[in-house]
């Protein structure tokens, strides 16, 4: 694209004293311009001024060949507006961007504007006159913006956190501002990091899922801490039923799931785990361990001392240090062993239907009730949320039942095939006798018919 | 034809008795599963389709979660027909469910939204819901995978 | 009566049924050498596995759907939802290996007592087309469950088909009906199993049956000098070798119930062209021809490699034309069966290097990793595979 713009302008030098666009001299931001979403854009609609000037080759060649430190100015037209200060950025957009009548065409909605004042950005650009805070170009490019479905676009879910780590990593910037520099690393660790990077889940959640893109957090949320509720719909609302959301001093999500004492809230993590990786860990623990003891499965399922939390209960220590003493705490003990019990039931049942439906046995019937425990199992997690022994322990006995179910089924049909094994004692018997009269028959016969040699 | 050598006449009747009865009992051993093999089974052959059962006394709007082959699937009567979209939710496998009041598939793990075509309208899926294939025969609807 | 001797009438006057009944009592009561032993019974028992693999052929015909889309649901449905489907499915499965097994133990009798010597060499070139033919039908006929083993295993085999010079290419697309594994190719194979190899198979051992016929069955005796067999010495083929393979059979019957009782071949998981299951292998029959490509590599190496791989089916077309010494009494010809030995355990090696090769077995109480060519690498106890990343 550059080099046809190029070519193009080159040859419009070799002409006598003619008319030459913005793109002659300003070749490559006219090249950007050209491969961006604002391709339709001429220069005048952001920069004002003239479309063409005309200009004698030799004129044209002097501020061609001008050094970066050379001063020679050119006249724009009256109209030019020239390279906008970072604190005008918002407003210029604006002007299209808050524009319903301009933004219709695209379908696009028009309160970025207004909205981008009231972040974080917007307020400190505003209220403090203070431009080192992110405006429109540091987030979207200036030339060459692209669609955020354009996967080298700075706003493309995969591009996110590198765009917010231009600032939120700098250092020097991040102490003009008392702000940590470790969040988009912690991120990067985090589920929800390791799902957009590592697996590359496009519908993970990146920085502007929790914190807003244009505003500062989502509509209906007085805090960021609160926005998990977004996504982690049960498990919010289950929390909220609890005796920690009543607590003042209690940080809510971030407090199990932050990371920790020394992290910034950005090392989001699992303490359970997903039924498909649970399965896949329980395989992988089978191709080493054929007849693993329950103490291995539990490991192997949850490998991560973070991941057993529950039964090393430390988190739970860290504000509950009269916790160590307390009567309750063998009963809820039982129950952390009866929730890892279920799970090792589910794993070895997911084990088996695979196994058994690779074989010689049809089980859809059996698969299709097994979705249920799949939900089950999936909503053990948030019900632990509640904090509620009785809440919790229902669910597991639902999931229980559903395994018991399935194992049950495939018992019986399992035994359709021991009944097979069991024919085959009267078929050998059989095909034993009958072979040797059939022999006795043979010999018979061969002594009638046969004269013996010598 | 040779001749009889030294056996009792008695006794070779009865090996013949007991070969004959052999040769009889494994024809009929390989006879009746034959047979029985041959005999249309209850259940039909094919791919997977399934009737959905009370579809004529549906409402425009209303849902069905039913079984096909191994999957659980969602019917829904629209005002234009029947459509059918796998149930399992495309982020972790947990069931949705379809809301009537706000034509949409609910994810009751994630919050995840589908629109009433099975597109993802918010939360954490990767890709739409797979449809399945939706036959309509006088009044009685069949779904089959695609 | 009056019916009976009409109907013979009826076809008395059409043909010369005294000569008919003649000649089929001169085949049923022919007299075969007295040394006839349990030995011989191998190329019968062959032919009554074709005779079990058509039945149940047929039989699983009746329910099975040629088509990516339908195959692998109705072996499903054939194994788990038919009556007695699942036993059809299974000794048809199992009825492949033990008639390849039974056509290669013939085989080696064959080879091993001379008897494709003088006047029986065609006998045995049909006879090396019957076996060559019966693993196009093992290879065939394994495409059609559509389970990933299978396609991946046909994919990794007709792969092998490009290597050939000059055609390669385009018989790798001919065998395939197309670029890759598809649909194409599972109607191709449906086609070559069911309709073309059958006939094929029955011309070839109608021939192979004639010439055995023609020339009676070969004694131990140097080649032109056998000593005419006397017919009261004679064992013959109706009623008495007939009860020996009676016994055979039902043996037979038995064996291939158990093992699709003890060992059923499992449906396994459908084909899914988009991932490759690891460790792929063939069958037992084409594991020393599979372990044999390994070890040629580039482009000459394939070339050498597929000529390796044909080199001994052609050497055992050619085997009676090259091997005209006058005994078969196998202590009489030591070249001969060592030659046959070599071959025999150097196919039974490789064979074993494919079934090994690409999995951990212990030796003398220590673990190897066996790599893709054979070669055992010791294993580091301390060395745990690392758990899946997460």
């Amino acid at each position: 694209m550059v080099s046809i713009v190029m070519a193009c302008a080159s040859q419009r030098v070799m002409a006598q004293d003619d008319k030459v666009s913005c793109q002659t001299c300003h070749v490559a931001q006219g090249g950007e311009l050209g491969a961006s979403v604002h391709q339709e854009l001429s220069c005048q609609e952001c920069h004002s001024g003239e479309s063409t000037f005309s200009i004698s080759q030799s004129e044209l060649a002097k501020y061609l060949a001008r050094s970066a430190n050379s001063h020679l100015s050119f006249d724009h037209g009256q109209s030019f507006l020239g390279k906008p200060a970072r604190k005008d950025i918002p407003e210029r957009c604006g002007t299209c961007h808050a524009d319903v009548s301009r933004m219709n065409p695209y379908g696009m909605r028009t309160d970025q504007l207004s909205r981008y004042w009231t972040s974080g950005h917007g307020r400190v650009l505003k209220e403090k006159g203070n431009d080192h805070v992110a405006v429109c170009i540091d987030c979207h490019g200036v030339h060459d913006i692209k669609s955020g479905r354009d996967p080298h676009s700075k706003t493309y879910s995969l591009n996110i956190p590198d765009t917010c780590a231009a600032c939120h990593a700098n250092q020097a910037l991040m102490d003009e501002f008392d702000l940590p520099v470790e969040v988009v690393s912690e991120y990067r660790d985090s589920v929800h990091g390791k799902l957009l990077f590592e697996q590359g889940d496009t519908g993970a959640p990146t920085c502007a899922t929790c914190h807003g893109n244009h505003a500062a957090i989502p509509p209906g949320f007085s805090t960021i801490g609160a926005v998990c509720g977004q996504c982690h719909h049960h498990e919010s609302k289950m929390f909220a039923t609890s005796i920690h959301a009543q607590q003042e001093e209690h940080k809510g999500c971030v407090q199990c799931h932050g990371g920790g004492e020394d992290s910034h809230f950005h090392h989001i993590e699992r303490i359970t785990k997903p039924p498909g990786l649970l399965i896949q860990r329980y395989a992988h623990l089978l191709k080493t361990q054929p007849n693993p003891t329950p103490a291995q499965v539990a490991k192997a399922i949850h490998p991560g001392p973070k991941q057993i939390i529950m039964r090393a209960l430390p988190t739970c220590m860290d504000c509950h240090e009269e916790l160590e003493d307390d009567e309750s705490l063998p009963k809820l003990f039982n129950l952390l062993d009866e929730i890892a019990a279920a799970e090792q039931r589910y794993v070895e049942t997911a084990n088996r239907l695979d196994h058994v439906g690779q074989g010689v046995l049809l089980v859809e019937n059996q698969r299709f009730l097994f979705e249920d425990a799949k939900t089950h199992l999936i909503a053990l997690a948030p019900t632990q949320h509640t904090l509620d022994n009785e809440k919790v322990a229902e669910k597991v006995a639902a999931l229980n039942e559903v395994c018991a179910q399935v194992n049950q089924q495939l018992d019986e049909l399992e035994a359709g095939l021991t009944l097979r094994y069991k024919l085959l004692v009267p078929i050998w018997i059989f095909a034993v006798l009958f072979s040797i009269a059939i022999y006795a028959k043979y010999k018979q016969l061969k002594s009638q018919w046969v004269k013996p040699l010598k | 034809m040779p001749n009889d050598m030294n056996k009792p006449p008695s006794r070779r009747g009865f090996l013949d008795l007991i070969l004959a009865l052999g040769t009889f009992i494994t024809t009929v051993a390989v006879a009746i599963p034959g047979l029985m093999y041959l005999w249309p089974a209850a259940k039909g052959g094919g791919p997977d389709k399934v009737e959905v059962e009370g579809a004529s006394n549906m409402a425009p709007g209303q849902g069905k979660t039913i079984q096909v082959g191994s999957q659980a699937v969602v019917v829904v009567r629209h005002r234009g027909g029947f459509k059918a979209y796998s149930a399992v939710c495309t982020h972790l496998g947990c069931l949705v469910k379809w809301e009537q009041s706000s034509k949409s598939f609910l994810c009751p793990c994630h919050a995840a939204v589908f629109d009433e075509n099975g597109k993802v309208v918010s939360g954490p899926p990767p890709a739409p819901l797979p449809e399945f294939v939706v036959k309509e025969i006088g009044d009685k609807v069949f779904v089959s995978a695609a | 009566m009056g019916l009976g001797k009409s109907v013979k009438q009826f076809f008395d006057d059409r043909f010369d049924t005294k000569l008919a009944a003649e000649l089929f009592t001169k085949q049923a009561f022919k007299r075969l050498p007295p040394r006839t032993g349990w030995l011989h019974v191998f190329g019968s028992l062959s032919l009554l596995l074709f005779i079990s693999q058509t039945i149940t052929g047929i039989m699983l015909l009746i329910y099975y759907r040629p088509t990516p889309e339908a195959a692998h649901k109705s072996i499903q449905y054939i194994t788990a939802e038919v009556q007695f489907g699942w036993m059809y499915r299974q000794i048809h499965a199992w009825g492949a290996s033990v008639m390849i097994m039974a056509v290669i133990i013939h085989m080696i009798r064959t080879f091993f007592m001379g008897s494709y010597k003088k006047p029986r060499e065609l006998t045995w070139v049909t006879g090396v087309i019957l076996f060559i033919l019966t693993i196009t039908f093992g290879f065939t006929g394994y495409l059609l469950p559509w389970n990933q083993i299978a396609f991946w295993a046909t994919t990794v085999g007709t792969e092998s088909a490009n290597k050939v010079p000059v055609i390669g290419d385009w018989l790798q697309y001919f065998l395939r009906g197309g670029d890759a594994v598809t649909g194409e190719t599972l109607s191709r194979f449906f086609v070559v199993h069911v309709i073309i190899l059958p006939w094929a198979l029955t011309g070839v051992i109608a021939v192979h049956l004639f010439l055995m016929r023609l020339n009676n069955l070969a004694t131990l005796e140097r080649v032109d000098e056998e000593v005419p067999l006397k017919p009261e010495h004679g064992i013959p083929f109706f009623p008495v070798h007939v009860t020996k393979e009676g016994v055979v059979a039902v043996l037979l019957l038995a064996v291939l119930v158990t093992l699709a009782v003890v060992y059923p071949w499992e449906i396994g998981e459908p084909a899914n062209p988009l991932e490759t299951p690891p460790h792929i292998k063939p069958e037992w029959y084409f594991l020393p021809s599979y372990q044999l490509l390994k070890y040629f590599e580039g482009t000459y190496g394939a070339l050498m490699g597929i000529i390796g791989c044909s080199v001994p089916f052609v050497l055992l077309l050619l085997w009676p034309f090259l091997d005209r010494g006058k005994e078969r009494h196998p202590k009489k010809r030591p070249l001969a069966v060592g030659f046959g030995l070599f071959g025999l355990l150097g196919a039974m090696f490789l064979g074993y290097l494919g079934h090994i090769s690409e999995t951990e077995q212990t030796f003398f109480g220590k673990r190897y990793h066996i790599t893709l060519k054979g070669w055992p690498v010791p294993l580091d106890d301390a060395t745990d595979e690392a758990p899946p990343k997460h």
